[in-house]
């Protein structure tokens, strides 16, 4: 019973921090593109830093 | 009007990153939480719904995500179907069209219910003596029914709330669930033993977490409206993408701190608390906010009723936008697309989104049209994020993103995994929901082939983004006039004519066309002509030498359409008439006042003479008051007065006749400020007496009266001020009313009545 509170709690603040994380880096791409007014996919990838994926 | 001189149409961008956030989250904060946190803590226990919160919230966010990439790139209304169109078109486009028509009609039907449960639930409490009559399926669905009938046809007038009253309604729901949120804190810090209430933590394991958060996924949906405001909000490809991660992180933080507050403010006296909410079902939610906080329970039934009836009203022209859609582009019959010419609704997507609404509401229990809904939610967004994969390694070369999102493609992927084994997780918790849903896709199946395949309109070879505003500055000084009337559009038009001239400026011709906010701006080009018979009158009377265009601007809202659009062109002055009259509640007019009071220039506000006026003015009236707008006046009064005949009076009211020497050295300040024009100025003190009588008698000699705003507070429903406003209303003659633009420091002085 305390491992599975524990390990939902665990679960809950995990989730709600990837939230927080996920959100200011997005915020961060979103402001890095129009500051710089990036257009191109590439353009944007290289200021950002993004692995080149396949196809993209 | 000469040939070159061409009407553009632009679409007026209204909302701004404030007002599409809280668009979202309004539409989030619905009846999905109020009803699905009792309920899921009934299934899931105390833990579970901490659990449901957070996993629905990162998964929500991961499609969020493939949202804000698609809509920053494609930002033209229609959300889902839009993408889906880009990315696959053919049958995954029809499909994710016709679930989203489900989706948000299903939406309507559990909004509809909800409002009915809870107004029984009030009336029961507040006046039976508790007699439980939210339990009577017959009145709740009776009440549903009626409820949306009203919104059907609230609708169909095309009256609907706007995104901008929607927002504030979600700040009143996000402030009542944070009042909520703290109370439980409070209650936890006074009473740790309440903690107790987790226990058992998850009572029937932790598989029954997928339900809940299948069950509960509408409640996580409110980006699709966002991504609907394509063609409405300001920067569009910047503030949409941040509007859908600001909704979120708000409604999970939100929902996270009330399900704490829900489960520790509750006293079920040796009852597991899963049990208790269990056996109360929808209203479990707010009996456990009457234990926390006094009048709790009526402060949730209260923001339910209205969150519900607001969302019912959303979702209504949701359902309604989709299937004009599928109408226009051929994939369901054409009829569809037809918009009423009386009220500009697409009236027959609103009776058949109308039938949906109703049939679910009367079909289905309340549990199985929240399935229902989330099911096909579920389905619909599987469908985006496949786009967002295939856009973006198709189609990225050709269009403009405003949003990258990062982990591509593991974000969509994961998404969509997660998404379908709630879907399908859900049968457990309703096998009624499958089955519709199922029969709808089936149906659906069956339509495409037998009918909109072999009809459905070729799709563009190019994503047709949304044009941007052209320039269409080409001098430093710019003059906005609005015309709605043809009767005074050339009598404006001639003042407009000659302030430009004097300033070697430009006019720029406006005419809004409101378009109800069901159908989208985009699709609204029709009504143009309604504007052209006003901006043709004014531009055949276009003055000598001085450049004009035309704009027909179409919005939800005159002001706003208005305001925005001297924000984008940068005009320098704003021309608008008056009849002279007003509406109770307003200074001047619903949509003077609010220009006047925010527009970011000069304004000016023409009280035209109701036998027309001497086009060159020869007696000119200008009252002073040594306000800061009275230079403004005198630039006007110069302006006018071209005849070399003109005559400017200055003239000032004393209180006492001790005032009259100080008030004559001032008036002749004012009237070297004339410069040119000073030879025809001439200063005249009266009174003491009554101001608006004393000039209102004195205007009877003139032909045009000219008047500053005066300083009042703010705080007193007044544009220019009580002066120049009764001034106005009494006169006989044609009166000007002006403003000149002093920024926001002068605004916040005037407002305290400093």
């Amino acid at each position: 019973m305390l491992f599975e509170r524990i390990l939902g709690i665990a679960i809950v603040v995990a989730a709600y921090g990837a939230l927080w994380y996920l959100v200011l880096y997005s915020r961060r791409i979103v402001e890095k593109i129009d500051n710089n007014h990036l257009k191109n996919l590439r353009e944007i990838k290289q200021e950002l830093g993004m692995k080149k994926e396949k196809n993209g | 009007m000469d040939k070159d001189r061409k009407i553009d149409v632009e679409l007026s961008r209204e909302l701004s990153l404030f007002h599409i956030t809280m668009m979202g989250v309004g539409m989030m904060i619905g009846a999905g939480v109020f009803v699905g946190t009792g309920v899921s803590i009934g299934i899931s226990g105390p833990g579970g719904i901490l659990l449901t919160f957070a996993l629905n919230g990162l998964i929500a966010l991961f499609t969020a995500m493939s949202y804000a990439e698609l809509s920053s790139a494609i930002p033209k209304a229609g959300g889902a179907y839009n993408y889906v169109r880009e990315g696959f078109g053919g049958f995954p486009s029809f499909l994710a069209g016709w679930m989203e028509w489900f989706a948000s009609s299903a939406a309507g039907s559990l909004y509809a219910i909800t409002f009915a449960t809870y107004t029984l639930h009030f009336i029961s409490n507040s006046f039976l003596g508790d007699s439980n009559l939210e339990e009577s399926q017959i009145l709740v669905k009776a009440i549903a029914v009626a409820a949306a009938l009203v919104f059907i046809y609230i609708n169909y007038r095309g009256a609907s709330e706007t995104g901008v009253t929607g927002s504030l309604m979600a700040v009143g729901q996000t402030v009542t669930l944070a009042v909520v949120a703290v109370a439980g804190f409070v209650t936890f810090i006074r009473e740790p033993g309440q903690l107790s209430n987790f226990t058992p933590f998850l009572p029937h394991g932790w598989s029954k977490i997928f339900i809940t958060m299948g069950f509960t996924y509408v409640a996580f949906e409110g980006y699709e409206v966002i991504s609907q405001t394509g063609d409405e909000a300001i920067d569009a490809r910047k503030n949409i993408p941040k509007a859908i991660f600001y909704s979120i992180l708000i409604v999970v933080t939100t929902y996270l701190a009330v399900a704490f507050a829900t489960v520790i403010g509750v006293r079920t006296e040796g009852v597991p608390l899963w049990e208790w909410m269990g056996e109360r079902g929808a209203v479990g939610f707010a009996e456990a906010v009457a234990q926390l906080i006094p009048m709790g329970g009526i402060l949730v039934i209260a923001t339910v009723i209205f969150s519900s009836t607001s969302a019912l009203n959303a979702t209504t022209y949701s359902a309604t936008r989709v299937s004009f859609a599928l109408g226009r582009d051929r994939l369901l019959p054409a009829k569809l697309s037809r918009i009423s010419q009386k009220t500009r609704v697409p009236h027959v997507a609103l009776l058949f989104s109308a039938i949906l609404i109703v049939g679910m509401a009367v079909a289905l229990p309340i549990e199985d049209v929240v399935s229902g809904a989330s099911i096909m939610f579920l389905l619909l967004f599987f469908l985006v994020n496949m786009s967002a994969i295939k856009v973006r390694r198709e189609r990225s070369d050709e269009l403009t993103y405003g949003y990258v999102m990062p982990f591509f493609p593991y974000i969509p992927l994961i998404a969509i995994v997660l998404q379908v084994g709630l879907a399908v997780w859900l049968i457990q918790k309703s096998v009624i929901a499958w089955i519709v849903a199922g029969a709808w896709i089936g149906v659906g199946f069956v339509l495409y082939n037998v009918y909109s395949k072999s009809r459905s309109t070729e799709e563009k070879e190019e994503i047709s983004v949304l044009r941007e505003i052209r320039e269409l500055v080409t001098k430093d000084y710019q003059i906005m006039l609005p015309v709605a009337n043809p009767e005074n559009a050339a009598r404006l038009m001639d003042y407009a004519g000659k302030i430009a001239r004097a300033k070697d400026g430009e006019i720029l011709v406006l005419n809004m066309v409101i378009v109800p906010g069901q159908t989208p701006l985009s699709d609204a080009a029709e009504f143009v002509d309604s504007a052209e018979d006003a901006i043709i009158t004014a531009m055949t009377n276009s003055p000598e030498g001085v450049p004009v265009h035309s704009t027909v601007r179409l919005g939800r809202n005159t002001a706003r359409g208005i305001l925005t659009g001297i924000r984008e062109h940068g005009s320098d002055m704003v021309i608008l008439g008056w009849r002279g009259s007003s509406r109770r509640g307003f200074a001047l007019g619903s949509t003077i006042d609010p220009v006047i009071e925010k527009a970011a220039c000069d304004s000016m506000v023409i009280k035209l003479h109701s036998d027309g006026e001497q086009t060159k003015p020869k007696r000119i009236l200008v009252p002073l008051a040594y306000a800061p707008h009275s230079y403004l006046a005198l630039d006007i009064a110069g302006i006018l007065a071209e005849d070399p005949d003109s005559k400017i009076t200055l003239m000032h009211v004393v209180r006492k006749d001790a005032e009259r020497q100080s008030a004559q050295r001032n008036m002749e300040v004012f009237l070297k400020a004339l410069g040119d024009n000073a030879h025809k100025g001439s200063v005249k003190i009266v009174g003491p007496g009554d101001v608006r009588s004393l000039i209102v008698q004195e205007s009877e000699s003139h032909d045009l009266l000219i008047i500053g705003a005066t300083r009042e507070s703010g705080l007193q429903q007044l544009v220019f001020g009580s002066i120049p406003e009764q001034i106005a209303r009494r006169c006989k003659k044609t009166v000007i009313m002006v403003k000149a633009y002093t920024g926001i420091q002068s605004r916040i002085r005037r407002w305290l009545g400093a």
